[in-house]
């Protein structure tokens, strides 16, 4: 088993897979650490993605500093499923608070989903009549 | 020697993987601070870049300094 935390005199490595981790997780997670420690990251040969800290603070526990940067990432990663799942959502509320604003957009958009559902029921008597034919 | 500096005779380089430093984010930097870097040399999947460092701790803050500006793009 891969070790996830390796220590060295003045830096903790870590190891991580794009696959759990993607990059933007990895980039945002470094820039809240850019207080702490100093962020190297770089890539092995399998792909995965190595993350060196280098703590500002001398007296700083490097376990700590590690494990705090792996929760550091989960939190991310867990931002950035949220945001994906919730995005119909938030459009929908967006889409609300722009048509409160201006109601005549309802109507529009009220007549364009009309027009729309109007069309498809003529394609649909236009099929059954040809079938009947 | 850390493991992103790279010795290539007298000069000092830092050493970055293109994959998670890639050129957009240099051409950035040399676009914000022109006179960080004096100069920049491409191998395989690596772009060393030379800075115009006076101390070791300039090298760090500059790692810092890409990732600020690679969390931002």
């Amino acid at each position: 088993m891969q070790k996830v935390l390796l220590k060295g005199k003045n830096f903790v490595k870590l190891v991580v897979d794009t696959k759990v981790y993607p990059l933007s997780t990895i980039y945002s997670s470094g820039y809240v650490f850019m207080d702490r420690s100093y962020i190297f990251l770089d890539k092995d040969k399998k792909g995965k993605i190595i993350i060196w800290l280098f703590p500002k603070d001398k007296k700083e526990n490097l376990d700590k500093l590690g494990m705090d940067f792996y929760n550091e990432l989960l939190n991310y990663a867990h931002y950035f499923t949220s945001l994906k799942t919730n995005a119909e959502v938030i459009k929908t509320l967006i889409q609300r608070a722009l048509f409160s604003a201006a109601p005549s957009l309802v109507q529009e958009a009220e007549e364009k989903e009309i027009e729309a559902l109007i069309k498809e029921l003529e394609e649909e008597e236009k099929k059954e009549t040809n079938k009947k034919k | 020697m850390h493991p992103f500096i790279k010795k290539i005779g007298p000069r000092l380089f830092i050493k970055l993987h293109k994959d998670l430093y890639p050129a957009d984010l240099i051409d950035k930097i040399i676009k914000e601070e022109p006179d960080a870097i004096s100069s920049i040399k491409k191998k395989r999947n690596y772009t060393f870049l030379e800075l115009n460092a006076e101390h070791r701790s300039d090298y760090f803050d500059f790692l810092n300094y890409l990732i600020y500006h690679k969390k931002n793009q």
